[in-house]
């Protein structure tokens, strides 16, 4: 099993999401903090359920821009990484 | 000479009643535009008394200087606005708030923005309360080193070195201390080498961001984080942001000027 197996997690009860303008703003009552969002990292917690596996995150992402696969996992997996030390992105229940 | 001797800063006044006569006399000295001489005032806070350190050879203005501080402290604890890390300068229509942290020029910049006419609410704190957007004033003695007093002209030979906490009223017009003032923007600060200044427009989103970065948390009178959040929320989504990019305080005073002319497009606030 490698780290594209792992679940990718899911939002904290406590993150809320807004639109401001153009962007995607998540603010996370725990730390008081909010994030602006690029939407990679919005795409990447809209389909963080808690289930899926960082390898399928990065494939339905690669379809959904019609791109490589290869050609952003290190994005994503940069954005995940940032999430979750954040506190956004927590392990499923 | 009255001795009751207070002063309001961001809606809190707070009394220096039972101070004795020296002691008035040395807080007078350093900040006279910021005591109201009163008793019509709302209800006071009595200052908590606590031992303020001062060394032997201070001088006068410097014990005051330290006193004063100590009060304003105080006071901007005490106060039960949401308190954002920022200077705030206004003209006549509104105001703006400069959210940074310390360390960054804020009150060398809101020094020069006085001396180029704007009006001072804070070099320090941004104090916002209801209706959204409303900004209650929190004037005290603009600390400066030697170096900024230097750039802004109130320095000569025998000015010793470190900082000093000098009256708003020196450089220019300092806000009432009961008035209030509606936020036109936000404007972020970025302090590059060499760096002439420059606005560069910034997404609500990182506004956000930045400005709930730089909130003050005092035990007292604290909002709850989701409260400040949906407060700030709907602030930014109805002002315009930027990030200031400068290096001279003067051409950053410029560029704000030109911002608040930019937002500025209704009579004067309250």
């Amino acid at each position: 099993m490698t780290e594209l197996d792992l679940p990718v997690g899911r939002p904290a009860d406590s993150v809320r999401i807004i639109k401001l303008g153009d962007e995607l703003s998540v603010f996370n009552a725990a730390t008081g903090e909010a994030h602006a969002l690029n939407r990679t990292a919005a795409d990447v917690i809209a389909l963080a359920d808690g289930i899926s596996t960082l390898g399928q995150l990065i494939g339905a992402l690669a379809r959904a821009y019609a791109v490589e696969p290869s050609t952003i996992e290190r994005g994503i997996r940069a954005v995940v990484i940032q999430l979750t030390e954040a506190g956004v992105l927590v392990p499923a229940r | 000479m009255s001795t009751l001797v207070s002063f309001l800063t961001a809606g809190v006044r707070v009394d220096l009643s039972g101070a004795d006569g020296e002691v008035l006399e040395l807080v007078r000295r350093v900040a006279a535009a910021s005591i109201v001489d009163g008793s019509t005032c709302p209800p006071a806070v009595t200052l908590d008394a606590h031992a303020i350190a001062v060394p032997a050879a201070a001088e006068p203005e410097q014990v005051a200087a330290r006193l004063l501080h100590a009060v304003h402290c105080f006071a901007l604890e005490n106060t039960p606005t949401l308190k954002i890390h920022a200077a705030v300068l206004a003209s006549p229509a509104g105001c703006v708030i400069l959210p940074a942290a310390s360390g960054v020029g804020k009150s060398t910049l809101a020094a020069a923005a006085l001396q180029r006419g704007l009006i001072l609410l804070s070099d320090e704190a941004a104090c916002l309360t209801s209706p959204i957007g409303l900004v209650v004033p929190h004037v005290r003695p603009i600390k400066l080193s030697r170096t900024s007093r230097r750039l802004l002209g109130v320095s000569d030979e025998s000015d010793p070195e470190g900082e000093i906490a000098l009256a708003a009223s020196i450089f220019g017009q300092a806000a009432a201390p009961a008035s209030t003032h509606r936020c036109r923007g936000v404007l972020l600060l970025h302090r590059e080498h060499d760096r002439m200044a420059v606005l560069e427009p910034v997404s609500k989103s990182v506004a956000l961001t930045e400005v709930l970065k730089h909130r003050l948390h005092h035990d007292e009178c604290d909002w709850p984080a989701e409260r400040a959040w949906a407060y700030l929320t709907r602030f930014v989504d109805e002002v315009p942001a930027a990030v200031l990019h400068f290096d001279d305080p003067y051409e950053a005073a410029e560029r704000l000027s030109e911002f608040l002319t930019q937002v500025n497009g209704s009579p004067s606030a309250g």
